[in-house]
Parts: C-alpha cells; sequence; structure tokens
C-alpha cells in the first residue's frame, strides 16, 4: 500500500516535472475566474478590439451573457454591433477574402485561443508589440516575430521600440522590449463600464481627444 | 414480486445465474487493495457507453461539423461539457484501471493455469481497447487527432510491398479525410463496444468457471467443506459487492475531482494542440499519442537501424506489435512453481519492478523529442533504446529467470497480510 501510494505520487507530480523544460520564457498571469467584472471588462474589450477581425465562432453571444451574467439588454446594447440575435455565434464581420488580401492570412478564430496557447502566452503576446518600420503594418511582436497583426492595443499601452541589450552570462544579444516612447495619455479610462461603439477603428477615440 | 419472479424463473434461470455467479460464488477472503480494478474497470466501462450514447446524439461525424459540434456540445448542449468532459477523462481513467488490473495479474499470478483462458481474453479486450481509443480520438476532429490518425496509419506503409493498399485501404482514401472520420465512428459507436460487451461477458463466466485468484496465489478450491463450497471462500454477494461498491465511490471521488477541476490533467489527457481543428497544411510541431500510447510509441522509435536490407520503421513497427503480443505468451512464459510475488524469489521480484520501471520511463519519453536530453547523460533515443532492452528482457528471459528464482513454499490456506 505504501508503495503503491509512492506511485501515485509520482504519477501525479509527472505533468509538472514535463511541464517545468518550456522554453519560451513567458509572463504569468493569473485570470480570477470570479472576478465577474472583470472578465466583462475582458468581453468589452475583445469585442471591441478582437472581434472585428477574429471569429469567436464556436460560441454564442447568449452564452457569452450568461456565463459573464450580462444581461440581454445590455448585451444588445453594448456588444452586439452587426445586427445579429443573442443566439447566433460571435463570428466576425471581415470576410474571409479580404482579410487575406489586407494582411496576407486568415486571422485565426479565437474561441479556443487560450486552450491552443495558454493565458500566459496571449498575456505576454498582447504585450510585447513593439514599432517596426521594416514590417508592413508598422508592428512587431518580440514573441511572435513578423506577426501579422498590427498593436491592436496600442491605444491603451502607448507603444514601444525593441532595445537590445546583451546579457552578462552566455554574451548572446537578448532583446528585450522597452518603453522608449512614452504612452500616450491613457485616454480610454480602463475603470469605466462605456463601450466603444466604434468596432473597427479603436484608435479614433483618441484622434477625437 | 416473489410471484413474478417465480414466473420469470420458470421461463429464465433467473434464480440460476444470480446464485451462479453472485450469491454463491465464492471468492478468496483474502482479497486485497489490487482486486477493486476488475469491477472498476466494468464501471469506467458503463459509464463511457452511457456518456458515449449522449455523446453521439450532438456530435457530427463529419469533416465540416466536427470539430464545431463538440464544441457546441461543450457550450450549448445542457450538461454536454459534463458528458463529454467524463468522456475524455474515462479514456484515460480507463486504461489507468486496466493497467492496474493487468499489474495486479503479474503481481499474483492470476494469468497462470488455470486462468490462462482469462488472460487471453483480457488481452484481446486490451488491444481492443487500444483500437477504441485509437479511433475515439480522431471523432473531434482537433489538429492532433488528425495527425495522430496520420501517423498511426502509416505505420501500416511499412509493410512491405503491400503496405500503401493498405494504408488506403484504412484510411479509405489518400489522406485521413471525411471517409475516414466516418469509418472510425462508426467502429468507435458500433463494432467495438459490441464486440467489447462480449468479451467482458465472456471474461467474467471464464473467470467464475475456473474461480478467482487471490494474494496468495494458491486454489481455494483444494479445501473444501461438505456442501462443496471452499472453506477460504466467501459469496461474492453481499460481501464482495459491498467491498466493490466502496471502491467505486472513491474512485468516483476522484475521477470527478479530475473531471471537474483538471479535465485536460495538464495537457496528458487533452492536449493543447487538439483545441485547433484538424488542418493538412499545418503539422503540429511535437506528433505524440496520448499518454497511455506512449510506451509503445517510444518504443516504435527506438528501433533506428535498418536489418536485413529493410528500413527500421518496419522493424520499429515489428518491436512495437510484438511489445504487445508478448502479453499475451506471458501465462507459458513463466515457469515459476509459485503464482504470487509473496513466495517468489529476488529475481522475479527484481524483473517486475524494472518491468514497470521501463514501462513508465518509455511512457515518458514517448510524450518528449528524441533529440532532447530530458533525464541525464544520454539523449532520449539512447534512454528509449536502453528501457526498450529492459522492457523486452522481461519477456524474453521470463522462462529462465523465474525457474532459477528461489522461491518460498506456498501456503495451505489463504492469509492475511
Amino acid at each position: 500500500m505504501k508503495r503503491f501510494i509512492a506511485f501515485l505520487l509520482m504519477v501525479a507530480t509527472a505533468p509538472w516535472c514535463m511541464a517545468s523544460s518550456e522554453n519560451e520564457p513567458l509572463d504569468p498571469v493569473y485570470i480570477n475566474l470570479s472576478d465577474t467584472a472583470s472578465l466583462q471588462r475582458g468581453a468589452r474589450l475583445f469585442i471591441n478590439y478582437c472581434l472585428s477581425c477574429h471569429s469567436a465562432a464556436y460560441m454564442r453571444y447568449r452564452r457569452m451573457a450568461q456565463d459573464l451574467d450580462i444581461s440581454e439588454e445590455l448585451l444588445k446594447k453594448n456588444l452586439m454591433f452587426a445586427g445579429n440575435k443573442p443566439g447566433d455565434l460571435m463570428r466576425t464581420t471581415m470576410p474571409a477574402e479580404y482579410a487575406k488580401d489586407w494582411f496576407g492570412v486568415v486571422p485565426p478564430d479565437l474561441t479556443l485561443i487560450a486552450r491552443v496557447r495558454k493565458p500566459d502566452w496571449i498575456y505576454t503576446y498582447l504585450r510585447n508589440f513593439y514599432l517596426d518600420d521594416s514590417s508592413p503594418s508598422g508592428w512587431n511582436n518580440n514573441l511572435f516575430q513578423n506577426v501579422a497583426m498590427p498593436h491592436v492595443l496600442y491605444g491603451l499601452q502607448g507603444s514601444q521600440r525593441l532595445v537590445s541589450k546583451s546579457s552578462e552570462g552566455d554574451g548572446k544579444p537578448v532583446l528585450v522590449v522597452g518603453f522608449v516612447v512614452p504612452a500616450e495619455k491613457r485616454i480610454l479610462e480602463r475603470s469605466t463600464l462605456s463601450l466603444s461603439q466604434d468596432p473597427i477603428y479603436p484608435y479614433k477615440r483618441i484622434r477625437a481627444e | 414480486m416473489v410471484r413474478l419472479l417465480n414466473w420469470l424463473d420458470d421461463r429464465f434461470p433467473i434464480r440460476k445465474l444470480w446464485d451462479e455467479h453472485l450469491a454463491k460464488y465464492y471468492a478468496p477472503k483474502n482479497f486485497n487493495f489490487w482486486f477493486y480494478f476488475g469491477s472498476l474497470a466494468i464501471l469506467v466501462f458503463v459509464l463511457q457507453i452511457s456518456t458515449g450514447i449522449f455523446l453521439t446524439m450532438h456530435y457530427k461525424p463529419s469533416s465540416e461539423h466536427a470539430f464545431a459540434s463538440v464544441e457546441y456540445i461543450m457550450r450549448d448542449v445542457p450538461w454536454g461539457w459534463l458528458l463529454r468532459y467524463m468522456h475524455s477523462v474515462g479514456a484515460s481513467a480507463f486504461f489507468i484501471v486496466i493497467y492496474l488490473h493487468m499489474f495486479r495479474a503479474l503481481l499474483y499470478g492470476s494469468h497462470r493455469a488455470p486462468r490462462e483462458f482469462v488472460w487471453l481474453l483480457g488481452c484481446i479486450m486490451y488491444v481492443l481497447l487500444m483500437a477504441e481509443s485509437f479511433m475515439g480520438y480522431l471523432l473531434p476532429w482537433g489538429n492532433l487527432s488528425y495527425w495522430g490518425a496520420q501517423v498511426i496509419i502509416s505505420l501500416f506503409t511499412a509493410i512491405p510491398w503491400v503496405g500503401d493498399a493498405v494504408a488506403e485501404w484504412l484510411r479509405g482514401d489518400y489522406v485521413v479525410s471525411d471517409a475516414t472520420l466516418n469509418r472510425f465512428f462508426a467502429f468507435h459507436v458500433a463494432l467495438i463496444p459490441l464486440v467489447l460487451t462480449g468479451l467482458v461477458v465472456i471474461h467474467i463466466l471464464a473467470l467464475h468457471a475456473v474461480g478467482s485468484n487471490n494474494p496468495d496465489g494458491i486454489e481455494i478450491k483444494k479445501h473444501k467443506n461438505e456442501d462443496g463450497v471452499p472453506i477460504d471462500g466467501i459469496p461474492f454477494h453481499p460481501y464482495y459487492t459491498v467491498k466493490d461498491l466502496f471502491g467505486a465511490v472513491v474512485f468516483l471521488i476522484l475521477f470527478l475531482g479530475v473531471v471537474f477541476f483538471a479535465p485536460e490533467l495538464f495537457g496528458l489527457f487533452l492536449e493543447r494542440a487538439n483545441f485547433e481543428p484538424a488542418n493538412l497544411l499545418k503539422t503540429p510541431s511535437d506528433i505524440v499519442p496520448l499518454w497511455y500510447f506512449t510506451p509503445f510509441y517510444s518504443i516504435l522509435r527506438a528501433v533506428t537501424y535498418p536489418l536485413f536490407g529493410i528500413d527500421a520503421k518496419f522493424w520499429g513497427v515489428i518491436a512495437m506489435g510484438l511489445s504487445i503480443v508478448l502479453f499475451f505468451f506471458l501465462p507459458w512464459l513463466d515457469r515459476s512453481p509459485v503464482k504470487s510475488i509473496r513466495y517468489r524469489g529476488w529475481m522475479y521480484k527484481t524483473a517486475l519492478t524494472l518491468f514497470v520501471i521501463s514501462f513508465l520511463i518509455l511512457g515518458y519519453l514517448g510524450m518528449r523529442n528524441p533529440q532532447n536530453t530530458d533525464l541525464f547523460l544520454f539523449s532520449n533515443l539512447v534512454w528509449a533504446q536502453i528501457f526498450f532492452f529492459v522492457y523486452f528482457g522481461f519477456f524474453v528471459l521470463m522462462p529462465w529467470y523465474t525457474k532459477w528464482d528461489k522461491t518460498k513454499p506456498e501456503p495451505d490456506r489463504v492469509t492475511f497480510k
């Protein structure tokens, strides 16, 4: 019996031993699934910034609203822009052939992206865009080199440049992203629940102010 | 009620069956922890069938809709997420239970005479279970499902001359496609469960004909009282039905703990790459089977030398097949006069320990890139090759080490430890 418990412990700890050998250095993020207000803000950001190009086509608006404790009235008023019904799947309004034309790739569906990558990856990715004149969009990403996506959250984060720094250890140059261009005024206040009515051009509000 | 039972009993031997298999089936009184896993395997089997039936009602077996229909089950079908997670975790639980059930046989010699037929049936069921889970794994039509099936079916191309034709016949296409998905669905939900159900019944009938083994590996039928009842036996019902019920409760606590709190089990039960739909143009960076196949996958990849002018892939497939087929021969490879590990000498104990270690390490290495060095000193490939020989050594050398092994005398009657 003792030996069996030892065996169980070994099996139970095996996934952690294996998980420890990931090579990407990711910034850890802690998602509190019981903080409904935070999740609602996330939905607002997602719909305003992501859903115009990306779809979440395995998810219905109503499912999301129910899971995040959003009333149907609020959902229709603030989170649905393309004349959909609450029972519709969260598809993108951007036709795939146009997307291919504009970006070179069709932006992937995001319903399951946190399960395919991991929350840490998304968090790191979204915060690692930097200005790059050589790229078609003017942006590049330190985690996902030469990604077709521009820095959509620019208005929230500000812009940054790539600073190279050689590390002391093995002498290999390590690229780090640093804030050399100071963040512009954070115009979108994170605390307000007002939702952008303009999902396609999130930058416009910055210019308007 | 009694009249109804009498009416039925006149037309069908219900009382006889009840007595033979439950109320008057005498099982040894010294069963220990390891004897839970037979009844647990039945429990998991029933869970898989019942959740599977409801999943079938909502799942669409087509390459266009399969992936979306699984996500539809997860989000829109009431309690669909629970059915799906119970089924996917159940698949892994099935293998855990079966591996422990098989290990019990190796511990106490349950596969030895007179229970060879029970063991053979079990081995056939194990192979069928592998086929069942492999085909079921394609159904969500995730990218790893797809490429996993692609790789495994392509193993058949290693057969000289006819390999390509065989693989094409299995797939029904040149690549894994809608045709493959549909036939796998038919096998997964109809043919294999049907055959498995029949074999489970025969497995139990065969067991009840010869009687259960016990941790001492001795036959309780040698000592019977004047009624012909083994002195060391107790009726299965109520004694072992109650014991197994306790086991079932503990099992369900653990099982549902995983279902509710960690259904992916950190990528071990549901893999990240499988949350992307199947994509013929996008090969996942690491194509690995689920954990329960990885020991055999390791053996397949460990063979890197071509022999007799035939390339290594063919020999890898042969080795992998052999690593499973050898289980069938265990009752005859074992020459020890005693059955239970309690009365065996150091040789068998060492061999079994090494075998379990090699199985676990090969399983671990099967999930890793062979070129990496995840253990120490050597690359994963070299370690897999070392444990390849340990694994096969257990079987191939068994006739000798079990014969030379110094055994202790078996007791006359069962003991409690």
